[in-house]
């Protein structure tokens, strides 16, 4: 993993977060908080890069500690724009949605898609919240989507 | 103004999630596929078919329900061809206009997962909604299916993509098997891809079974099944190593040699492997509410598709009164055409009767079956211009609502029509 997406500190609840604050502007790195995780999952999920377990080893060492993150991310990072420009090719597009079902930033803002399907092919509707993260580009099985560059 | 959750009466997904806007005279559709959203541009399009027609000329409303009623009442024996994408209660009329007359019924079923229903019929299928697929499934086999091309949101609305209530992740959650002849756009997404030699797929199934009984497969299999035996031994471990899994069938194993007994084999291996593990099978029906016909002719007849009225009870004989055969063999002498563009699909032989013989048909756009029809009736869309129940692929009824009007008042939507047509039959 060479590249930090943000993706996880949009998660439900406090426990990692950017130091930097506001979602849209690139973080010089994600922080957690073991206390204020309540094992949700919804980082790990969020992540495509597969960087984040959540693991709870023991009752007892869980009452305790209250959990613990395993932790690939952090310090050994490489930076980079957070802002995406994503280059779609309607005329390839079945209109299937797997790149909307599957960008993680959909899945967290709900009503203020990144990437939809309109009128049977894709649109990227929000490139402001892109973060490039390839997602999309690796479910479409078609090639419709390329990552034209970043901002 | 925009209208939530409105259903696409397209393939058999019945995609329950689609968002229509209409503004300024254009639709603009969400959620929906390429094939979804060409349905939903017919609301606006400038060849819609509105007003009836007989031999091409156009005709009063209630002259062309007469029409179509003497051509049925003078037929020896009609066929009633009910297609699938209109709602049940429409299904229903067709039925029992055949039932009526002592015609003969049938759907789409029949000439694609006909062979399916057949081998279910034979062994039983261990099913569930595909919501439970969503939700539980760590394996999502697809054997013989395509559904990037055929059911474009199947993928990411029900077996790979979404998150279930087991499997958060989503695809990552998930294991993908494709087996298919051919290297599809679904085959490009699995772990595992298994390329198979068309109309071999019962001794593939017997080399698997054999496997789970705890044989050693030898260097024949491949030459036999196409496959190699490494491949196998991986296949059924990721199998076994499943908590669930999800099989989608599709028209690969139901049109290719074997037919039935294909679909007959596979179930005999899922319930061999439910020993070990849970396997669901869905068949990836592809009309909209071809499963619809099947239940509700099931229900009226007690046959699933192609039935025969002749005898005054109902026959079921798929082959000697699927619309395939009895055209070929000139055994129907008029025929009603509900929502089914069968002059563009037929072979040759089929559709040289339906230009011989009476030919009415109910459609909304012009095709090569209006062009052979004596009756052209406007046809209305259904689940968007009327409300009606269609059934998804896993045999789930869902209600669909109207958002606009028909562009025509004679008639409410098919149901209507095909009512008008029984009241002028029984007159
Ligand atoms: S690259 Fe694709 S998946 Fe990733 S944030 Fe952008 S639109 Fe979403
Ligand atoms: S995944 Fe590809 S084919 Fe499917 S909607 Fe997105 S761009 Fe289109
Ligand atoms: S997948 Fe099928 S039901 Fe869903 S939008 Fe596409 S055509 Fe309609």
């Amino acid at each position: 993993m060479s590249q930090l997406w943000n993706l996880c500190g949009c998660v439900p609840g406090d426990a990692l977060f950017m130091p930097k604050g506001e979602f849209g502007e690139f973080a010089d790195i994600i922080k957690h908080r073991l206390d204020a995780c309540i094992f949700c999952g919804a980082c790990a999920n969020a992540c495509p890069n597969d960087a984040i377990k959540v693991r709870r080893t023991a009752i007892a060492d869980t009452i305790e500690k209250k959990g613990a993150l395993e932790k690939k991310i952090l310090q050994e990072l490489e930076f980079s724009p957070t802002k995406a420009i994503l280059k779609t090719y309607p005329e390839r597009c079945h209109g299937c949605g797997n790149c909307a079902v599957a960008c993680p930033v959909n899945s967290l803002y709900g009503e203020n898609m990144t990437i939809e399907v309109e009128n049977g092919s894709v649109c990227v509707i929000n490139q402001e919240n892109c973060r490039g993260c390839g997602t999309c580009i690796d479910a479409c099985p078609v090639d419709a989507i390329e990552l034209e560059g970043v901002k | 103004m925009i209208y939530e959750d409105i259903i696409c009466p397209v393939c058999g997904m019945a995609c329950d999630d689609i968002r229509v806007e209409l503004k300024e005279g254009k639709v603009i559709t969400h959620n929906a596929c390429l094939m979804g959203d060409a349905k939903f541009q017919e609301l606006t399009s400038d060849h819609r078919i509105i007003a009836p027609t007989i031999d091409g000329d156009v005709v009063d409303w209630k002259d062309a329900i007469k029409r179509s009623a003497d051509i049925l009442k003078d037929a020896r024996r009609p066929l009633i061809y009910m297609g699938s994408e209109t709602s049940i209660e429409a299904m229903k009329v067709g039925i029992d206009i055949a039932d009526y007359l002592g015609g003969i019924v049938d759907n789409n079923a029949s000439m694609c997962h006909g062979p399916t229903v057949l081998g279910i019929q034979q062994r039983g299928v261990p099913s569930c909604t595909i919501g439970q697929m969503k939700n539980r499934a760590d394996t999502v086999v697809f054997w013989g299916t395509n559904p990037l091309e055929s059911h474009p949101c199947h993928e990411s609305k029900r077996s790979i993509f979404p998150m279930g209530f087991f499997r958060k992740r989503g695809r990552n959650d998930r294991k993908i098997i494709v087996a298919d002849p051919r290297f599809t756009n679904t085959a490009k997404q699995a772990d595992l891809y298994v390329k198979i030699k068309p109309g071999y797929d019962i001794p593939l199934f017997s080399a698997m079974r054999a496997m789970l009984r705890g044989h050693e497969l030898n260097e024949f299999t491949e030459e036999v099944t196409g496959v190699d035996v490494e491949t196998i031994k991986k296949l059924m471990d990721m199998l076994l190593d499943s908590e669930f899994i999800g099989a989608f069938i599709g028209l690969g194993l139901a049109s290719s040699r074997g037919k039935d007994k294909n679909v007959y084999i596979l179930l005999e291996l899922i319930a061999e492997l439910n020993a070990y593990t849970k396997c669901a099978v869905i068949a990836n029906r592809g009309h909209c509410n071809v499963a619809g016909f099947n239940q509700v002719c099931t229900w009226r007849t007690g046959f699933p598709y192609a039935v025969d009225f002749s005898r005054g009870y109902g026959r079921y004989n798929p082959g000697e009164f699927s619309t395939t055969d009895v055209l070929a063999r000139k055994d129907v002498d008029a025929m009603l055409l509900c929502c089914a563009d069968l002059g563009a699909h037929l072979p040759r032989k089929s559709v040289e009767h339906m230009v011989d013989m009476p030919l009415t048909t109910i459609d909304v756009a012009p095709c090569p079956s209006t062009m052979l029809s004596d009756v052209v009736l406007p046809g209305v869309i259904d689940s968007m211009e009327n409300e009606g129940t269609f059934y998804r692929l896993d045999n789930i009824p869902l209600r669909a609502r109207k958002f606009v009007d028909p562009p025509f008042d004679f008639t409410t939507s098919n149901e209507d029509t095909l009512k008008q047509i029984f009241e002028e039959i029984k007159k």
